[in-house]
């Protein structure tokens, strides 16, 4: 093996990365209809984690986006009983704006939130709708992250030219880009080369070849997020995809750990 | 470990690329791909890949037997580390697949495994269609790779035909498909699963746990997927050693051992 980075050739022979932990900046967590996911329970999370030395996860669950009915209260409960593990963001359904509005005042009480987290195509809304303006504003206000489900391919509700949109108009809010707008790569990372508050999201993306060298030759490692969807997917595969590139150790380090320890330090105190 | 890569291509795709996120949901991403096979190998070689079996991307951007041909030159018969599969086409309507001719061509080109694109060259994967040429790619043993990139009936369809022929199932998309493959593990002895994109948190285990570690083969399904990921997501599943070895090289060279040319 050529790879000579130190963390790849720890990974090759612990079966994990042990230098430092990990922190997953895009996780779910429960069932969802579209696969089975045999290990989606918080408990079997929480345990997949301790294999694999992931100190904490930035989490929305599929029962807060899609279940209306249960909104944001599983994630607070899991919040609540493991405040090391898991932070979350507030999920916000612009179908039911009042629905999800009423509690927004949790972001700033419950411990362990770090923002919002929106799915606009999911919920076939579009991210300029009027729906999310007072999320948006609230994040702004507070300075909060909000993770944005983002897809290329010309998609009419969360597309990079939406993001540069909100990034101008609420720059106090920081973002991060869900999967890296898939297909219009290229726009989400000029959009990220000129504005301070946004990020690239590795989730999904990352696995094509090619294309953690391209996101840290053009933006930096320091805007980069490591995410994995957890339970829909195993983070070694996001981690391989990290560990075998072409990029110095030390921003290895900066996107499996750095980047979101300093989110999770900032919302820890 | 020993790894062998069981699906990787080499060349430049029409539009770079297609790449599917699960059936009928393709995204068009720009990645790195392998123009030539030292391109390949140069990504083999960062990543610790001892061998690879390889198809040439103008098979399904161009045409099977220009894909095939080109295949054939820029790799040899004889290398040691790249290994040919080629795309397959109805010998009615193209001479040059009728059995006679064609079986004797994969031999003396070395090629111990196929590729079929129905949907994409517009045929019927089954007995009507291609009778001719599946009796024999199943009386020996030779592989044939298919993908559900479109959807999965053509797979389920051909191995109701033919439940003794021998299939990998590769380019599936990163969404979990163990609802689609497990049921056809456990009603075809001869189906196998590319791992790269087997992604979903617990499969290596779970898959295991119901199939042992026979039915998976080491994949990179390169350029669609990079290399680090599928080796890691092996590398770091909760199964033993001597399965991941089995997965990582062993199946595959058992599988080919059976391919009678």
């Amino acid at each position: 093996m050529m790879n000579q980075s130190k963390l790849a050739l720890e990974f090759m022979q612990n079966g994990k990365l042990t230098s430092f932990p990990i922190i997953d900046a895009h996780t779910h967590m429960g069932p969802d209809s579209g696969a089975d996911m045999p290990f989606s329970s918080p408990e079997q999370m929480i345990e997949v984690m301790d294999r694999e030395n992931i100190e904490r996860i930035f989490c929305s669950p599929h029962s807060a986006l899609h279940d209306p009915g249960t909104a944001n209260t599983e994630l607070e409960e899991v919040m609540k009983k493991y405040p090391d593990r898991i932070m979350g963001y507030y999920c916000i359904n612009p179908n039911y704006e009042e629905k999800f509005l009423k509690n927004i005042e949790n972001v700033l009480n419950v411990p362990g939130y770090i923002g919002f987290k929106f799915l606009p195509t999911y919920h076939r809304y579009p991210l300029d709708g009027e729906n999310y303006k007072s999320a948006l504003e609230f994040a702004n206000k507070h300075k909060l992250y909000i993770l944005i489900h983002t897809w290329g391919n010309n998609d009419p509700h969360n597309g990079p030219r939406h993001i540069k949109m909100l990034c101008e108009k609420y720059p106090d809010a920081m973002f991060i880009m869900g999967h890296s707008a898939p297909g219009e790569l290229d726009q989400a990372i000029d959009i990220v080369k000129n504005h301070n508050n946004v990020f690239l999201d590795l989730c999904d993306i990352q696995r094509h070849s090619g294309i953690v060298d391209k996101m840290v030759e053009n933006v930096g490692a320091d805007k980069v997020l490591f995410g994995t969807d957890m339970p829909w997917y195993d983070p070694n595969y996001c981690l391989g995809s990290v560990l075998f590139s072409h990029i110095s150790d030390d921003d290895k380090y900066k996107i499996i750990y750095g980047n979101a320890k300093k989110i999770a330090d900032r919302f820890s105190k | 470990m020993k790894f062998i890569d069981c699906s990787a291509a080499i060349g430049l795709d029409t539009i770079n690329r297609v790449i599917i996120n699960h059936e009928n949901y393709p995204v068009l991403e720009r990645v790195r791909q392998a123009e030539y096979a030292k391109d390949l190998l140069a990504e083999m070689d960062f990543a610790g890949i001892d061998e690879a079996y390889v198809y040439h991307s103008a098979m399904y951007s161009h045409h099977p037997t220009r894909g095939n041909e080109i295949l054939n030159k820029e790799v040899s018969s004889d290398d040691k580390r790249l290994h040919k599969t080629w795309t397959i086409l109805p010998p009615l309507t193209e001479n040059e697949y009728s059995p006679d001719m064609f079986f004797k061509s994969m031999k003396e080109n070395n090629v111990k495994a196929l590729r079929a694109f129905p949907q994409r060259n517009r045929y019927m994967l089954d007995k009507v269609s291609m009778g001719e040429l599946l009796d024999v790619i199943c009386k020996k043993n030779i592989p044939l790779y298919l993908s559900p990139m479109d959807n999965w009936e053509h797979i389920f369809a051909v191995l109701k035909e033919y439940p003794k022929l021998t299939v990998i199932i590769t380019n599936y998309g990163l969404w979990g498909s163990d609802r689609y493959f497990f049921p056809l593990l456990r009603a075809y002895e001869n189906v196998h699963i590319d791992t790269s994109d087997y992604q979903v948190l617990g499969g290596f285990e779970t898959c295991y746990k119901l199939f042992g570690s026979e039915r998976l083969l080491f994949g990179s399904n390169f350029p669609m997927d990079n290399y680090g990921g599928p080796i890691a997501t092996l590398v770091g599943a909760d199964i033993p050693m001597s399965a991941k070895e089995k997965i990582a090289s062993e199946n595959i060279e058992n599988l080919m051992r059976r391919v009678k040319l």
